[in-house]
């Protein structure tokens, strides 16, 4: 081993790390320092740096209340856990302040006597799903406003609109602001549609900016906000759009998912809104 | 041998709660992230350490998952970064000045901030003490030969970042 060999070995040896020390290649670079002064020298130059920068790491303190959140998050998680077992009662070793590992459903100790009707139970289900269930299409999903979820072609405006929500990115937008103000500004003074209201709680979060879509004559206008996750808000004049995309009477909303993208629809006066995010519809926040 | 049955949960959050949410910190560089990972951490511990049935090897799985869990929401904020880079870079950007008055050692952490990223992460695991560089090898997946490598470019820019700080520090005190 030469002297270069040695100080790229030696930089994996920290002050006071034993277990470093007794690395077997570190501990034969050791050797080399009783024989070579220079070496030693440019080790102890490293030594005093390591201790200034990782006494430095070791200055960061966690918040007080750490260790005790985590704690208390896993009690809440394991008494969770124990009543949707049903089982929490004949748990033993609850008498003292450790936390063993929350039991997962199928644990291999649950009563036996539920064992066999939970088989059975599973086997009706599956054969159930695949004789009598329809099967969907994954990737087009329909859910009404009350959450039941059927199944249905996803309208085409909603696949264009999720392709060009996939494909986009912030050069594309037609104008940039945090302001909404603004935005609507630039909307109104182009000719497109501009939401003439918007959830308050949308309201409340920073934009992006906004863009404008046509599709087949349709125009559209998207506003993109922050908090997190983005959310879009698209506005389009009802009389031009698409009347399989609508809620149907006496729905106030209605939901799609397509290309990993959540729309909520809703219409308002001459005004039809989507809201969309990335996910599913339950990723769609209660902003309607 | 030691089986989920005798493994104490909290024994283990007292014993690593403070290196994980150094090497939280030192990944996301916010207090809030720093805690929140460690606490996730132990969730995914709680839910899933039962199959770890070395005892030797719970520190360096806590680290790795940590490490992944960082990765996972950098991942989901990258998928935010295409509308706005700026968003990206203040989720996980300086060292937060409250806690930068706290540190003795700031120049030194201030540094580490500055080394490239493919280096940095070793380094932090590296002087955060608690893992040999074969169990960094690990968590960061991976070959010992390029984490030897990179600690030694790592340390060697570093040295240099250094120098130069402390000259800055030196010539505004005059």
């Amino acid at each position: 081993m030469d002297r270069e060999e040695a100080k790229n070995i030696l930089q994996l040896c920290r002050p006071g790390n034993d277990e470093d020390r007794n690395d077997p290649l570190i501990a034969e670079a050791l050797e080399l320092l009783n024989n070579d002064a220079t070496l030693q020298t440019w080790f102890e130059e490293q030594q005093a740096l390591d201790t200034q920068i990782s006494a430095a790491l070791h200055h960061i303190e966690p918040p007080a209340d750490l260790k005790t959140s985590i704690l208390v998050g896993m009690r809440a998680h394991q008494a969770q856990s124990e009543l949707l077992m049903g089982n929490a009662a004949e748990e033993d070793e609850a008498t003292d302040h450790s936390i063993p590992f929350p039991r997962r459903a199928n644990s291999a100790d649950r009563r036996s006597w539920f064992k066999p009707w939970m088989g059975v139970a599973a086997l009706i289900a599956v054969v159930f799903a695949i004789l009598v269930l329809p099967r969907p299409d994954e990737s087009t999903r329909l859910a009404s406003a009350n959450q039941h979820v059927a199944t249905a072609s996803v309208p085409n405006l909603i696949e264009f609109l999720a392709q060009q929500i996939n494909e986009f990115n912030g050069s594309k937008f037609d104008k940039r602001s945090e302001q909404i103000n603004e935005l609507q500004s630039h909307l109104a003074s182009t000719g497109m549609p501009n939401p003439a209201s918007i959830p308050s709680q949308l309201g409340e979060l920073a934009t992006l900016g906004c863009v404008t879509f046509d599709y087949e004559g349709t125009k559209l206008s998207m506003i993109c906000f922050k908090n997190g996750q983005v959310y879009h808000l698209i506005t389009a004049n009802k009389a031009s759009f698409p009347k399989d995309c609508t809620p149907c009477d006496g729905q106030k909303t209605k939901v799609f998912e397509a290309k990993q993208q959540a729309f909520k629809i809703w219409a308002e006066g001459e005004q039809v809104f989507i809201l969309t995010t990335q996910g599913t519809a339950e990723d769609i926040p209660d902003f309607i | 041998m030691t089986t989920e049955s005798n493994l104490n949960f909290e024994d283990v959050v007292s014993a690593y709660y403070q290196p994980l949410y150094r090497f939280g910190y030192s990944l996301a560089k916010n207090e809030h992230e720093a805690g929140d990972l460690a606490q996730q951490t132990f969730f995914i511990y709680a839910e899933k350490g039962s199959s770890l049935r070395d005892k030797s090897k719970v520190k360096s799985w806590l680290f790795t998952t940590l490490y992944r869990e960082f990765l996972r929401r950098r991942r989901k904020d990258a998928r935010m970064d295409s509308y706005e880079p700026e968003m990206l870079e203040s989720a996980g950007g300086s060292v937060e000045p409250h806690v930068r008055r706290t540190m003795d050692g700031n120049l030194a952490v201030e540094a580490l901030e500055e080394v490239d990223a493919v280096y940095r992460e070793p380094l932090n695991l590296f002087y955060l003490k608690d893992l040999s560089y074969k169990k960094i090898a690990e968590i960061l997946d991976v070959p010992i030969g390029t984490i030897m490598s990179r600690l030694s470019r790592g340390k060697a820019q570093l040295r240099e970042i250094f120098k130069r700080k402390e000259a800055e520090t030196w010539d505004n005190t005059l």
